[in-house]
């Protein structure tokens, strides 16, 4: 592969792992009115698992993938116990501690590899397509494709389930009143969002070769957010995508920006938490999404 | 080393129950949990070293507060406007996160994102040396300035105009309106004491280790752990004391029996205990 042709797939895996995180955020986010971090915090517990399953003990990459995306089940199950009581804000804080603590755990457990991570992460193979990049592409585009087809059928306008994540993120008083079960469909939707987002942080691992404490960070977290956001949420889920793009493309530039080699880091993320901000404030609704009136229940209260 | 440990637990707790206070005062006074709150705690430090690298410390440290306390208030203006444009609770937390990443990196963008010392006198300055005991001069008064807030805090603070003003302020913000009071001025005052605390906090931190832009995280995640588990056990500043006493405590056990820097993994086991065991009865006061 060329030099420019590999530059452009590692991009484009970059893109559809962006864009698999952003959908696990947005399930949350704005189809349940659970705003969290937790996406990336699956992404690392899959990506882990993955890099210790294929270097310490050996096992063929494509079952240590899908061994890798069972074990986020019962983790994510248990999180999902403990996070959904929270109120939204509590949701959103918890979610944010969990990320910050889990990358210092990582860092200093012996088995992850400590500070150091694990490095030389094989790839899975299909036929001719071998190698880091196309590996990393081999779980994206299908992981993608599937979670967009999954949750556009899903959360779309026709669909009994999603009216009934969006009667739950408006107004959850009332949705509980009439007898929707909130804590288990919101369980429910948890646990998809952590496999959508387990996938993500699989085929990151496999592109990087490398899995390390700072690999799930908060950076990515708030990157995230800043593609939730940009792209609309609660909205389409395809849209995912162009904002992801939109975020990658804007990295890149950053990255040609004639400065010092140390501040590029700096600047980026700078650049792109006020990114984030200017969304919020400016264009809440991003590209494409909905207008969300919030919580009827709670405003007749009042 | 059995002393060490624990006085470092006794300097831990301090420093985590004034970042606890922090965090508090400003969420109560923005109506909303505040990672800003993060960005004080950095602000203060910063303040103090670039002052620090002109030697004129001494007036950093009053510019550095100064500084804090109007971040505060300036954060609180900000939060009522985005309210008034109809920004939700979860969308402000979301604009103070993106606000408190972007000033740690800025800071890390000026000064560099390594370690530096804040304490302007000697590296190792003695104070008291007893055994395998020792406590540093840097440590002696972060005890003192540190505890003796937090004793004012939890003894008059109730009592002040300020603590009734925002007892008042979390039982009914619309009582408080009716009968006069300037709710909003309140809102910013209580703000911009939760970010001097912070910064307070900060500066002792940062001048008995070292000040790193990274710091802030630390403190946003003692500020959540805190202000989430604070109201299971107690309402009120000695709710916060006593989940920062447990996560103090936690922390020496781990010193004690691991080795590495376990600073963040801490609060987290204190965290996920207290969901487990209080799974039923978690409600955020403030929202």
């Amino acid at each position: 592969m060329s030099s420019l042709t590999s530059y452009v797939a590692f991009i484009l895996a970059l893109v559809l792992q962006l864009a698999l995180l952003a959908q696990a955020t947005d399930l949350l986010a704005g189809h349940t009115g659970r705003t969290g971090l937790t996406a990336s915090v699956f992404a690392g517990i899959a990506g882990y698992f993955y890099a210790l399953a294929t270097v310490n003990l050996l096992i063929n990459p494509w079952i240590a993938v899908c061994l890798a995306l069972v074990s986020t089940l019962p983790v994510s199950l248990f999180m999902g116990y403990l996070l959904l009581k929270l109120d939204a804000q509590g949701f959103l804080i918890a979610t944010f501690a969990l990320q910050v603590a889990l990358v210092d755990l990582l860092r200093n457990l012996t088995l992850t590899g400590g500070p150091l991570g694990i490095r030389d992460v094989p790839a899975p193979s299909l036929f001719v397509f071998g190698g880091a990049t196309a590996g990393s592409l081999l779980i994206a585009i299908p992981g993608l494709l599937l979670a967009t087809i999954a949750l556009t059928l899903t959360l779309g306008p026709r669909s009994d389930l999603g009216r009934l994540f969006h009667w739950i993120r408006d107004d959850s008083k009332s949705a509980t009143a009439f007898g929707v079960h909130s804590q288990n469909l919101l369980l429910s939707a948890f646990t998809v969002h952590a496999i959508i987002g387990a996938t993500a942080g699989i085929s990151f691992v496999i592109v990087q070769t490398y899995v390390g404490p700072n690999s799930f960070d908060l950076w990515l977290s708030l990157n995230i957010l800043a593609v939730v956001f940009l792209s609309g949420t609660g909205g389409s889920p395809s849209l995912m995508l162009i904002g992801a793009s939109m975020l990658v493309c804007l990295i890149e530039l950053v990255n040609f920006a004639p400065l010092r080699p140390e501040s590029v880091g700096s600047l980026q993320k700078i650049i792109f938490n006020l990114l984030l901000v200017g969304i919020l404030v400016f264009q809440r609704r991003g590209i494409g999404g909905p207008v969300l009136e919030a919580n009827p229940s709670a405003e007749m209260a009042e | 080393m059995l002393l060490q440990h624990l006085f470092n637990g006794l300097l831990a707790w301090t420093y985590y129950t004034l970042v606890a206070f922090g965090f508090y005062f400003a969420s109560v006074g923005c109506r909303h949990f505040n990672f800003t709150t993060g960005f004080g705690y950095l602000l203060g430090p910063y303040i103090v070293l670039f002052f620090l690298l002109h030697q004129l410390w001494p007036v950093g440290i009053g510019i550095s507060l100064l500084g804090c306390a109007g971040m505060g208030a300036l954060y609180h203006s900000l939060s009522a406007w985005l309210s008034k444009k109809g920004l939700r609770e979860g969308q402000l937390l979301i604009v103070s996160l993106g606000i408190m990443a972007a000033g740690q990196n800025g800071l890390a963008f000026i000064f560099g994102s390594t370690s530096q010392a804040l304490w302007p006198f000697n590296a190792v300055d003695a104070f008291y040396q007893y055994r395998s005991l020792v406590i540093t001069k840097q440590q002696f008064i972060s005890i003192v300035v540190g505890g003796g807030l937090i004793v004012a805090l939890l003894l008059v603070w109730r009592k002040s105009l300020l603590g009734l003003a925002l007892r008042g302020l979390l039982e009914s913000r619309l009582n408080l309106m009716l009968r006069g009071y300037n709710v909003d001025a309140l809102e910013k005052i209580i703000s911009s004491v939760g970010f001097l605390l912070v910064g307070v906090a900060g500066i002792l931190w940062a001048s008995d280790s070292r000040v790193r832009p990274s710091m802030a995280l630390d403190a946003s995640l003692i500020g959540i752990v805190t202000f989430i588990v604070g109201p299971i056990l107690v309402e009120g500043l000695w709710g916060l004391l006593f989940v920062s006493f447990a996560i103090a405590l936690v922390k020496v056990l781990f010193t004690l029996f691991l080795q590495g820097d376990w600073a963040m993994t801490v609060p987290l086991i204190v965290f996920l205990a207290a969901l487990l065991v209080y799974r039923g009865k978690l409600v955020l006061r403030v929202s």
